[in-house]
């Protein structure tokens, strides 16, 4: 299946007709990443025409936009990116495009960003709450753009944000029984998570995902392990393991993951995940963490 | 610092892995091939992209090509005769810009980079085993093949001449060096192999008076910067690969210095 | 005793694309024999020891070889192979002795070595680093490692350029102790003094053809 896509990306490269159909009455949207994309699909419904920039499984970090990408922005109508921290290339897109009727969409705009150590941590999505400010950004865009179908993105609007309201309700009811809500991480990405549901995160390598994990930052997360007596760390499918692996074996804990979302693969999606299924596996994996040490 | 097993593990594949790579570096550097560690880890980026992409594991393509790189590495260097060093910026480049279009198609959440420089800190269980086999692989082969390797280090020409057969031990120098370069990249991380290659080796030169002294000198030095390296990083929180390297200049640029002192104190 | 021919060369000639180099050479190398060759800049002396080493192969004629002659070649720029090398002496010469002499325990190897080192004067540098050594002092080394490879035959290009003359003389000495061990030798002088000190037949290059001038 992999093959054929590559075969027929390159067939459209050649023939320089990657751009999505031309149903001329729906809206034409270009995301970023896959949180951005699902989130337009799901208040645009067939109204809208959703085409990703980044390849499903691209590290929206590292990202480095191609003529082609440049190009297709210049004919779109709307353009989704969560925020400047993540996609700092996001501007340039947009500049770069000469596209003058585009309507630009950040969705975490309004939200009030977490300061760490390094400055605005930009993983915004991973709070339900706050997803639901940023479906809210793009309902308000769509409604701008195309009124006459306004009731319809309201809607699909409602629809998803009553899921992600329950879900939030799991997650207060799931999480409620545990006094002790510490969690073990590789890498600082859940602080919205974290701050909506009073976990504390405790992370090996800090914020930066970038570069190797030091003996001593092994160490102390090993020490930290063995004398707060955690049963289960997490690591993140887009980061190497082995550091957490690693971990898991000298200090004889079960590893499972905890997913960003940022990154979901085509993969997973064929195989039915998606951001609310993703948050719900990550709300059980956590709870069966916190269940071991209360 | 013993009591950690990841500790022990590090500091064991580090004495390991700094036996081995100076041992191939020797022949390298000799051969004015120093860069060719840094090009074959990055050129195998193309390796993991492919891997990634046709299906087949990731560190096993990026070997594969690898080696691969380092046969087309001696091609290109014969075309290009005196300034055969070219072909290592040619190689390199290559590797990368296939690299380059080929991560645009992969379809997978884990970076691409992770499965090209591991940390020596963290190995896994099964890499463990791998670089045991293959250190101790390289040490036998440098061993048996000592002289032969020596005289093609020299002049291939005239080791052709005089009874080395040298189409073979190129063949068996240029696999050798490919599987060392992508596979201990992969584990203890591509500066380390880079700077095991040639700091070692570059000491040995300004100490030693012979070249087996130079390459005892350099698997002692090489030995001192990764365990070094790893205790540091222990204990004053760095990151092990940076830390090897910096010790290994450091040392390299004190030794210059004392030898300049020496001489003009005559 | 009978001569021995380990090589002859029948009318041979060759060229370099169209241009001619020699035409029509014919000789002989007979065992025990020391060989010069004479003659200008370009005229085909290099090229003719490396078809007789069968790294060039002759357009015209043939060269027939007794079978396995072993040869040792002491090219002209041969001192530059030790730019940045760390081999010492001892390890040079241990170098091409045991991978030109194959099946012999390396104990013995080292005897040998040791033997040919004390025989040619370098037992006191053996422990010396190639390029720290005086250009005799290499030039020496260089003549003993191609003759460490025991061969039949060895072939010399201008074994005496850029020495100055004490060294040049030293080397003559070195060549005529060959000499006296009767070892075959092909060699290119542009002294015709020098060569006529020590060689039995000496073959003049002119006009792109080979005389023998006189044997002595």
């Amino acid at each position: 299946m992999k093959k054929i896509s590559i075969i027929l990306s390159m067939i459209f490269l050649l023939t320089g007709c990657n751009a999505p159909s031309n149903d001329s009455d729906k809206i034409e949207i270009y995301t970023t990443f896959y949180v951005m994309s699902e989130f337009a699909r799901v208040i645009g419904g067939d109204h809208v025409v959703v085409t990703q920039l980044l390849s499903d499984g691209g590290d929206a970090h590292n990202y480095e936009p191609t003529s082609q990408n440049i190009a297709n922005v210049a004919t779109g109508d709307l353009f989704i990116y969560n925020s400047d921290q993540l996609e700092h290339y996001a501007q340039d897109i947009i500049e770069s495009s000469g596209n003058d009727r585009l309507k630009v969409v950040m969705a975490a705009q309004g939200i009030e960003l977490i300061q760490n150590d390094h400055g605005l941590d930009p993983h915004t999505w991973l709070s339900l709450k706050n997803a639901k400010i940023e479906l809210k950004n793009i309902l308000d865009a769509y409604c701008e753009i195309d009124n006459d179908n306004a009731d319809y993105y309201q809607s699909n609007y409602d629809e998803y944000v009553q899921e992600l309201e329950d879900l939030d309700k799991s997650y207060e009811q799931g999480l409620a029984p545990f006094v002790n809500r510490e969690i073990v991480v590789e890498h600082e990405a859940f602080a919205y998570l974290c701050a909506d549901y009073g976990i504390v995160q405790k992370s090996v390598t800090g914020i930066t995902s970038e570069g190797e994990a030091t003996a001593n930052q092994i160490k102390s997360a090993v020490d930290y392990i063995n004398s707060e007596q955690i049963k289960v760390i997490f690591y993140q499918e887009e980061l190497n393991e082995k550091v957490m692996q690693t971990i898991a074996q000298e200090t004889r804990t079960e590893l499972l993951p905890l997913s960003t979302i940022a990154s979901l693969s085509s993969e997973d999606v064929a195989a039915g995940s998606d951001y609310l299924s993703v948050m719900r596996q990550n709300l059980e994996n956590i709870v069966y963490a916190l269940d071991q040490i209360n | 610092m013993l009591g950690y097993v990841f500790m022990q593990k590090a500091l064991l594949v580090g004495f390991l892995v700094s036996l081995a790579i100076p041992l191939v570096g020797q022949v390298l550097v000799l051969r004015k091939y120093s860069m060719l560690g840094d090009a074959l880890s990055h050129g195998a980026l193309a390796g993991v992209c492919f891997g990634l992409i046709v299906g087949i594991n990731p560190t096993i393509a990026a070997t594969i090509i690898a080696v691969f790189l380092s046969f087309a590495v001696t091609v290109v260097g014969r075309k290009m005769r005196e300034n055969s060093e070219i072909a290592i910026a040619i190689i390199m480049s290559l590797g990368v810009g296939i690299a380059g279009i080929l991560s645009g198609f992969i379809d997978s959440s884990v970076s691409i980079t992770s499965f090209l420089f591991g940390s020596i800190v963290a190995i896994s269980q099964g890499e463990f085993y791998t670089v045991v086999v293959l250190s101790l692989l390289v040490i036998g082969l440098c061993y048996i093949f000592y002289y032969q390797f020596m005289f093609y280090s020299f002049n291939e020409l005239e080791a052709g001449r005089n009874g080395v057969n040298v189409k073979a031990i190129n063949f068996l120098f240029t696999v050798m060096v490919g599987l060392t370069i992508a596979i201990s990249a992969r584990i203890v991380g591509a500066l380390i192999i880079s700077s095991l290659l040639v700091i070692p080796v570059a000491c040995g030169l300004l100490l030693s008076k012979s070249y087996k002294s130079n390459m005892l000198t350099a698997m002692a030095l090489s030995s001192l910067f990764t365990l070094g390296g790893i205790t540091m990083s222990f204990y004053f929180d760095l990151r092990p690969g940076g830390t090897i390297v910096v010790f290994a200049c450091l040392t390299l640029i004190a030794i210059m210095t004392f030898q300049h002192f020496q001489k003009n104190n005559r | 005793m009978p001569s021995i021919k380990l090589i002859s060369l029948d009318q041979v000639g060759f060229a370099y694309g169209d241009f001619q180099i020699f035409a029509d050479v014919s000789l002989d190398i007979v065992k025990g024999n020391i060989i010069g060759l004479y003659g200008e800049n370009g005229c085909g002396k290099s090229t003719l020891l490396k078809l007789i080493l069968g790294e060039l192969k002759p357009q015209q004629g043939k060269i027939t070889s007794q079978e396995k002659v072993k040869i040792s070649f002491l090219g002209q720029n041969d001192r530059d192979m030790i730019n940045g090398t760390p081999l010492n002496v001892e390890e040079l010469v241990l170098m091409y002795h045991i991978n030109s002499i194959k099946h012999m325990a390396k104990s013995r190897h080292n005897r040998h070595v040791g033997h040919l080192l004390e025989d040619f004067q370098l037992s006191h540098i053996a422990k010396s680093k190639l390029n720290q050594l005086s250009g005799g002092q290499l030039q020496r080394v260089m003549i003993v490692k191609t003759l460490s490879t025991h061969p039949d035959l060895i072939l010399l290009d201008e074994p005496l350029n850029q020495l100055d003359e004490k060294t040049q003389e030293e080397m003559m000495e070195l060549i005529l102790q060959l000499k006296k061990l009767g070892k075959t030798i092909v060699i290119i002088l542009h002294n015709k003094k020098q060569l006529e000190a020590i060689a039995d037949e000496i073959y003049i290059f002119k006009d792109k053809k080979i005389f023998l001038s006189e044997v002595l």
